[in-house]
């Protein structure tokens, strides 16, 4: 110690000349620190193949990996692949370019400067854990174990579960990612309350049954919000491709005419963030002119129902007719509806229709308890009404007869679906846009048919007993794991007995208390679906300290200065952050802007054998290289865990998921998984183990809900009605109480009211009708080249696209003198940045359009700054990180913002816009060796 | 001023070396003047950084002495080449530069501590309780104890936008230099200063 003490830079500088230590560096150094195998192998070079799955983005595509002597030079798709069918995109050929890139970080890197000045020291894997842990419970020691955080999300490693449940396991609720309330968890979570199924999202997999090929039944495919062209092109682009050759008809509802607006047969270019609206409008049209399925909607959803104005629940039978006495069980409660057989009310009983005592009438209004009430299916027509063809065109700046064309192509067959993309989650109508298409699809009776998107697969789709829905997390994993929450599906007495039953009661009592002090929680509760925290609410208690100060941060991917709406707010709260670990496989300009210690982590070409379904298909994930000292995922947040249980002499709680103590721990599960006999007799003959597939005919199942269960009833959906619940009760209970995430406890209900329970249109909060100062509306989407914030350090496909492009149609643009490839400056109340425009018919002339993440990442010493453009490119210094949120969820505004626009001098400073500027980024570690794993 | 609050974590021991370097300090003085900074405990940097930190920032002059303790200037090393030059300097001393004399002295503790009780009148009470309990070192644990039991905190879910939680008040005096974490949560000698001035009045 005095020794360090008394040792100035010179003498260090001596010291480190002679053992040939470096003490800091300008970027990441690449050495390996232990033993390794040579590269290459004496001539003749030596060739060979590998099976892998591409994770450029989450759809995961099989793939082939061609190796001379050790490096991967060749990636193709997986001929056996049943969606890619051998083809595999950009996203995933960058890979051979990020993984060898020169940014890659392959050691531990300890800041070696002050925060922002990409000075960085090697330090060894232990140094880097005890840094991290001591950091971690010094701060907890401190301020209690609320000032830690973690977050995830970006891409590049997805460890969704890890950073879901490390804070929990210091006992802190803080927990949150860019995506989450602005990224699948609306639509996700939606479909988890209306019936307990999966969703419509193309892009997280949920939606499959178009691509279905054992019975190729869609006729029709609604591509709502969703651009798989360009967003998942090997995968489910590839299979629309096929789906349209084979005469699928599709409607695209999209304000930008995408790859695939571009071949559909009705296209409509909606106002950005008026999707509701539209909704709405289809609603009205299908009521007016009784298109929906009849049968379904009277006997498999919820509109028949009374609603009792007060509560805006569903009266039950027993409200109505107090000596009433059902005969279904407890879990099945019996509403009341307006009988058309005998012209009056009746308790509906649950049933199969045929079974069923009544002939419930859809549309109705009745005096029930002195007080008038009406139908769910008359509320909806009646908030629908407003919505003509006309007022919707003029709302949604569409043509009518377009709008109706798109409808009677929706409505006009037997079999058709609505698939849906991230651009509904990332406007504050997050909640109420997949209300209403997984609404749509519920009244059109598109539900587990063949060909239609809201279907389930697999053999445990088909029920045994009444289905139960467990929202704390996927299957409820949360509630198994703590003990608390309710399902959906029980009876109050089923789940009073769940609960009390649960052995671990201070692991529930502990827990109970996190989700109530989670922030933000309060006013938007469909955050428990996936356990996480309120980003802006995060984003003011960092800055206030107020109600408590989440203030060290353990974060596990991506590019948060890229990816976070209003980026340069949390870049001004990075100083009042103690200390930041960062995870990721490259220097990004959040590894470089924030943290303080970086730990390197595998591109998916390193990766354990994490098994990888595509449809009834699993493969394996192959570890096909190694660099360095990179690990999984799940590796840096499991030691840092057991390291702070040591500083803390204490055995931490088990509630980590996807902790990983090794990498070979990983592998042996995928030996379980496939059938193996060893790990190398995995590898040896993988052509023999994968893929492994369930037979066709136990996957493509349908018409579940209509199975008999041990009850004598037909299984229903894991709703509390066992319906469709096109009217989302449980939003109104969940808004009120937090139930059923936080069962058995209640929490103080929404400062701003009752969530809807339907389908609404709410004009966003900066509007191009009223706003005179910024006139245009901007949306955003993808680019085929690039997965969220990753894969800017791909040199070719940044060859091909150097710069973030505004597409604007040149009527707008000629007012403001621009021409196409003209410099262009983009303003928002947020902040400016400078584009180059793309002239296009294809937008509204009051519309423009940005790729929606863009961090181009051309740190290095030709800029005169260090962020590498973040700040002059970055769409997310113009996005909307204030209220209004999403009532439900808290998504803020990404898409659907106002913007002025103006001629530029030419780029900003910090970036690179010329091919030949991006020689920096091309791959330069194929001679490193393949080395062995660290854990 | 940026180079001190990029990091909580080194905020007060940038701003106490200001401090010490208002006369000129050798480097191993200064390295050993941090050392006995609590704050240093935690630090992620060792002190020769820090230092950098604030020569690099502006904040203090590095100065190059020779053997018998002179300042190499630029006029004494014209016409050298550079490993005479190097062979001439034999060890640094630091002294805070006018910049670095005007953060100090915005960064005077009680000037924080006064702010902090002027901004937030409503929570003098409480901070006072708390500057008081921390006249020997105190645990977080301790101090939320305190103020869940006095009802002076939040403490769960609740209805009033305004309720904080007890770290919100240990942040703040710590912010404003008034608290400091020595194993324990402690009077720094502004805090009890302050607390002695609170007390009279």
């Amino acid at each position: 110690m005095l020794e360090e003490i008394t040792m100035t830079r010179r003498t260090f500088l001596k010291v480190a000349a002679v053992t040939g230590a470096a003490v800091a560096m300008s970027a990441p150094t690449v050495g390996s620190l232990i033993e390794a195998d040579p590269a290459f192998a004496a001539s003749p070079t030596q060739k060979n193949k590998v099976k892998t799955t591409c994770h450029g983005c989450i759809q995961a595509c099989p793939c082939i990996v061609t190796l001379e002597d050790g490096v991967a030079v060749w990636l193709e798709g997986d001929p056996q692949a049943p969606l890619n069918k051998g083809s595999l995109c950009l996203k995933g050929l960058n890979q051979l370019h990020t993984v060898y890139s020169p940014r890659r970080v392959l050691h531990p890197m300890k800041l070696a400067g002050p925060r922002g000045s990409n000075k960085w020291e090697k330090i060894s894997w232990d140094e880097a854990i005890t840094l991290a842990a001591t950091q971690i419970t010094t701060t907890i020691d401190k301020y209690g174990p609320y000032s830690f955080f973690a977050t995830v999300g970006g891409g590049g490693a997805y460890s969704f579960m890890q950073a879901l449940t490390f804070p929990s396991a210091f006992g802190a609720p803080t927990t949150f990612e860019p995506g989450c309330a602005q990224c699948y968890l609306p639509r996700y979570a939606m479909a988890q309350y209306m019936y307990g199924g999966d969703n419509q999202s193309i892009a997280d997999n949920s939606c499959v049954e178009p691509w279905n090929e054992y019975k190729k039944a869609t006729k029709v495919l609604v591509l709502w919000a969703a651009q798989p062209g360009v967003s998942q092109t090997s995968e489910s682009g590839r299979a629309i491709a096929e789906l349209r050759a084979r005469g699928c008809k599709t409607v695209v509802i999209d304000p930008h005419f995408s790859p695939d607006a571009a071949k559909a047969d009705v296209w409509l270019p909606i106002r950005p963030a008026t999707d509701g609206a539209l909704a709405l409008s289809w609603f009205r049209y299908i009521f007016e002119n009784t298109l929906y399925d009849q049968e379904f909607t009277k006997y498999w959803t919820n509109l028949p129902f009374f609603i009792n104005p007060d509560t805006k629940l569903p009266y039950e039978a027993k409200e109505v007719w107090p000596d009433y006495v059902a005969k279904t069980p407890a879990n099945t409660p019996v509403y009341v509806c307006y009988d058309n057989k005998t012209k009056s009310l009746k308790p509906f009983a649950f049933s199969l229709p045929k079974k069923s005592a009544v002939d419930p009438e859809i549309f109705a209004t009745a005096k029930i308890n002195g007080k008038q009430a009406k139908t769910a299916g008359q509320i909806y027509k009646e908030a629908a009404d407003p919505y003509t063809l006309e007022k919707t065109g003029e709302i949604c700046w569409l043509d009518p007869k377009k709008i109706e064309a798109a409808i009677r192509t929706y409505t006009d067959t037997d079999v058709a679906g609505i698939a849906n993309g991230v651009a509904l989650d990332q406007t504050p109508i997050s909640s109420q846009t997949p209300l209403g298409l997984m609404g749509l699809d519920m009244i059109m009776g598109y539900v587990n048919k063949p060909g239609v998107t809201l279907t389930q697969q697999g053999p445990t789709s088909v029920p045994k007993t009444r289905p139960v829905t467990f929202h704390n997390c996927f299957g409820g994993l949360l509630s198994m794991m703590w003990g608390v929450g309710a399902g959906v599906g029980m009876s109050p007495e089923e789940n009073a007995a769940r609960i009390a039953a649960f052995p671990d009661k201070a692991t529930q009592k502990w827990q109970l208390k996190l989700f109530e002090d989670r922030l933000g929680i309060r006013n938007h509760k469909g955050l428990f679906s996936w356990n996480h925290s309120h980003i802006p609410s995060v984003l003011d208690a960092i800055r206030t300290g107020k109600p408590y100060k989440p203030r060290v941060w353990f974060d596990m991917s991506g590019n948060k200065l890229a990816m976070l709406g209003n980026a340069k707010s949390w870049y001004e709260v990075i100083p009042e952050i103690d200390f930041i670990s960062g995870q990721y496989p490259m220097m990004t300009s959040f590894q470089v802007e924030a943290c303080d210690l970086v730990f390197p982590i595998q591109e998916w070409l390193e990766w354990a054998g994490v098994p990888m379904a595509q449809m009834n298909y699993q493969f394996m994930t192959t570890p096909v290289i190694h660099l360095g000292e990179t690990v999984s995922n799940g590796l840096p947040a499991q030691k840092v865990l057991d390291k702070a249980g040591e500083i803390w002499g204490k055995k931490m709680p088990p509630y980590l998921i996807g902790g990983e103590e090794s990498q070979e721990a990983v592998n042996q599960a995928a030996v379980a998984t496939f059938g193996a006999k060893s790990w190398d007799d995995l590898l040896a003959n993988q052509d023999k183990y994968v893929p492994k597939v369930v037979p066709d005919e136990q996957y493509w199942l349908y018409g579940q809900h209509l199975a008999i269960v041990d009850d004598g009833l037909p299984a229903g959906f894991g709703t509390e009605s066992r319906k469709c619940e096109v009217y989302a009760s449980l939003l109104i209970k969940m808004g009120r109480t937090g139930y059923p995430f936080t069962y058995p406890k209640e929490l103080p209900p929404s400062e701003n009211g009752d969530y809807s329970p339907i389908c609404q249109h709410i004009e966003p909060a900066e509007s191009p009708l009223t706003d005179t100062e910024y006139p245009l509306v901007l949306t955003s989407g993808r680019l085929p080249y690039f997965h969220h914030g990753t894969m800017r350090h791909a040199a070719f496909s940044r060859e091909i696209c150097p710069v973030p492009p505004v597409n604007i149609n040149p009527k707008t643009a000629s007012k403001h003198g621009i021409k196409n490839d003209d410099w262009v400056t983009i303003s928002s109340r947020r902040g400016e940045i400078t584009s180059r425009a793309y002239l296009t018919e294809g937008l509204n002339p009051g519309v423009i359009w940005m790729e929606r993440f863009w961090n181009p990442e051309a740190f290095d010493s030709s800029q005169k700054k260090i962020d590498g453009g973040w700040t002059q490119c970055n769409v997310n210094i113009l996005t909307k990180n204030t209220a209004p949120f999403n009532e439900v969820f808290g998504s803020y505004t990404n898409r659907g913002f106002t913007v002025k626009i103006a001629k530029a001098d030419g780029p900003p400073p910090n970036i690179w816009t010329e091919a030949k500027q991006f020689e920096p980024f091309m791959p330069t570690l194929q001679n490193e060796p393949n080395t062995k794993w660290v854990f | 001023m940026a180079v001190v609050m990029k990091q909580p974590l080194h905020r007060e021991i940038l701003y106490k070396t200001l401090g010490f370097c208002r006369e000129r300090r050798g480097l191993t003085d200064v390295e050993q003047e941090i050392a006995t900074y609590p704050e240093f405990k935690h630090a992620t940097q060792n002190q020769y950084r820090l230092i950098s930190f604030l020569a690099d920032g502006g904040g203090l002059d590095r100065l190059e002495l020779d053997d018998v303790g002179e300042i190499v200037t630029q006029d004494t090393k014209a016409g050298l080449s550079e490993d005479e030059i190097d062979d001439l300097v034999a060890s640094y001393a630091f002294v805070t530069t006018e910049a670095g004399v005007a953060v100090f002295d915005e960064l005077d503790p009680r000037r924080r501590i006064l702010d902090l009780l002027d901004t937030m009148p409503e929570y003098l009470d409480t901070f006072a309780r708390v500057l008081e309990f921390c006249a020997s070192a105190r645990t977080y644990m301790e101090i939320e104890d305190l103020l869940n039991e006095s009802g002076l905190c939040w403490s769960g879910v609740t209805e009033d936008e305004d309720a904080v939680h007890p770290s919100y008040f240990v942040n703040n005096l710590e912010k404003a230099g008034a608290l400091v974490w020595d194993e324990g949560w402690l009077l720094s000698d502004e805090g009890r200063a302050i607390l002695k001035s609170i007390r009279e009045s």
